[in-house]
């Protein structure tokens, strides 16, 4: 490895976010070069200041007054000055599929997201936490948690760290080259990413149980993919999985994979 | 693994305001502190705080279980931004622009130091609130969420709705930014 390369995962790689491989390279590289090395001290040394020296603020005994004075007074809610204009529907719905994908964060919550009486609105919540984690992973440095093209060593990587593994999908004959896998939060679950990448295009594959949001409806089943954000979508059912793909790729080029998907064992 | 409270939807408000105080209430701290940090004032921090607990009450039903505490400073950093706005009438003091622009290009480079000198940081480090405190508001809290709540990198992308990519250059910055002013007050 070389400094450029360590200088990028450098933080990365001293906040303990990456996999285990590329930190024990990254580490080897700093253990053998001194600029590397006395950056990675700055930060500690930084970081061991910051402990030390920032002072935790602890709430007042008066604020826990107020608020278990608010708790305890139903009228609380209109006393808040109301907002001067209020959220539109779309804004709110996005804001609230944050919030799910922030509250389901570090433990892997085995509901879905609503009820099943809100099957359309839980469909959209499951677009937009697809969408989101597509984005994301294109926008971070590294959009797979394992990189590798055999599909073999990429299967079992996610035994343990989803619910339910992926298919072990071939599709380099059509053209889709496996990159590798992630995991990732999608309706509040902990589920299996495989990276393919056709062209220029990177396209997701998202494998969910069957039994997850969206699973109810009809979404995505149709013969056309859905468009959100300007990207499409498509959902297909592989071995009793649902399996939603997600890319740039043009509408027919998502439909032909939704054929190759539809076909696989 | 499932909060105790999560088959109460249909509860009244008023129940739905202590079952929220329940939630909220071990987090407390660690929402004023970020308040704190984010406002620099006791009373305004605490207002904030009181705010957006009213706020977590309206949006009760948006927390499904799970991680309480970000979806809890989610909606405190929310409500200080609301604040911000309502107070100073200014734009966001969390935008992009003002991430991106804020210079520090004024500062001296840092022109590489032994770890031995690292070391000595920690000895003075009173001066780091200081220079934590003089940090624009965006880098301030993402360095405050990552050594101080350490939250992992997707915690704070989804608390700040921002890419992970953004979160590493932003906290690189953040670091950057730091390890400079630091130089600068030592002298060089």
């Amino acid at each position: 490895m070389d400094c450029r390369t360590a200088a990028t995962l450098l933080q990365p790689c001293f906040d303990g976010e990456l996999d285990e491989g590329t930190a024990a390279t990254v580490r080897a590289h700093v253990a053998g070069c001194a600029d590397c090395s006395r950056e990675m001290a700055a930060l500690q040394a930084l970081r061991e200041g910051m402990k030390r020296a920032l002072p935790r603020y602890a709430a007042p005994q008066s604020l826990r007054d107020r608020i278990h004075a608010s708790a305890a007074e139903p009228a609380a809610a209109p006393a808040v000055p109301a907002p001067a204009k209020r959220r539109s529907l779309p804004r709110w719905v996005a804001m609230a599929a944050s919030l799910l994908l922030v509250a389901s964060l570090s433990v892997g919550v085995t509901r879905s997201l609503m009820g099943p009486n809100v099957g359309a609105t839980s469909t959209e919540l499951l677009l937009h936490d697809l969408v989101s984690s597509h984005l994301r992973a294109l926008a971070a440095t590294n959009s797979v948690d394992v990189p590798s093209s055999d599909r073999h060593t990429v299967r079992p990587w996610f035994a343990g760290r989803v619910e339910v593994s992926p298919p072990a999908l071939d599709l380099s004959s059509q053209g889709f080259e496996l990159l590798g896998g992630r995991v990732d939060y999608v309706g509040g679950r902990r589920v299996a990413v495989l990276v393919y990448k056709h062209g220029q295009h990177v396209v997701d594959l998202y494998v969910l149980p069957d039994d997850a949001t969206g699973a109810a409806t009809n979404a995505g089943e149709a013969s056309a993919p859905l468009m959100r954000q300007g990207l499409n979508l498509i959902r297909r059912r592989v071995g009793g999985l649902q399996v939603w793909a997600v890319s740039d790729l043009d509408p027919q080029e998502m439909a032909a994979l939704g054929e190759v998907l539809a076909r696989a064992p | 693994m499932n909060p105790p409270f999560r088959d109460e939807s249909q509860a009244p408000s008023s129940d739905k305001a202590g079952r929220i105080e329940r939630l909220i209430l071990p987090h407390l701290d660690a929402a004023y502190n970020l308040a704190r940090w984010l406002a620099r004032s006791d009373q305004d921090a605490a207002d904030i705080v009181h705010e957006a607990f009213l706020r977590a009450v309206r949006y009760a039903d948006s927390f499904e279980g799970g991680n309480a505490r970000a979806w809890w400073l989610a909606i405190v950093r929310t409500t200080y931004l609301t604040w911000v706005a309502k107070t100073s009438g200014a734009r966001s003091p969390l935008s992009l622009e003002e991430v991106m622009t804020s210079g520090d290009g004024d500062l001296p480079a840092d022109g590489g130091r032994s770890p031995e000198e690292l070391a000595h940081w920690s000895q003075c480090a009173s001066m780091l609130t200081e220079l934590v405190e003089a940090l624009p508001a965006g880098f301030r809290e993402i360095i405050l969420l990552r050594e101080m709540e350490e939250l992992s990198y997707r915690e704070i992308a989804d608390l700040l709705e921002v890419p992970v990519g953004t979160v590493m250059s932003r906290l690189a910055r953040a670091r950057e930014m730091l390890k400079r002013a630091w130089a600068a007050r030592q002298g060089r």
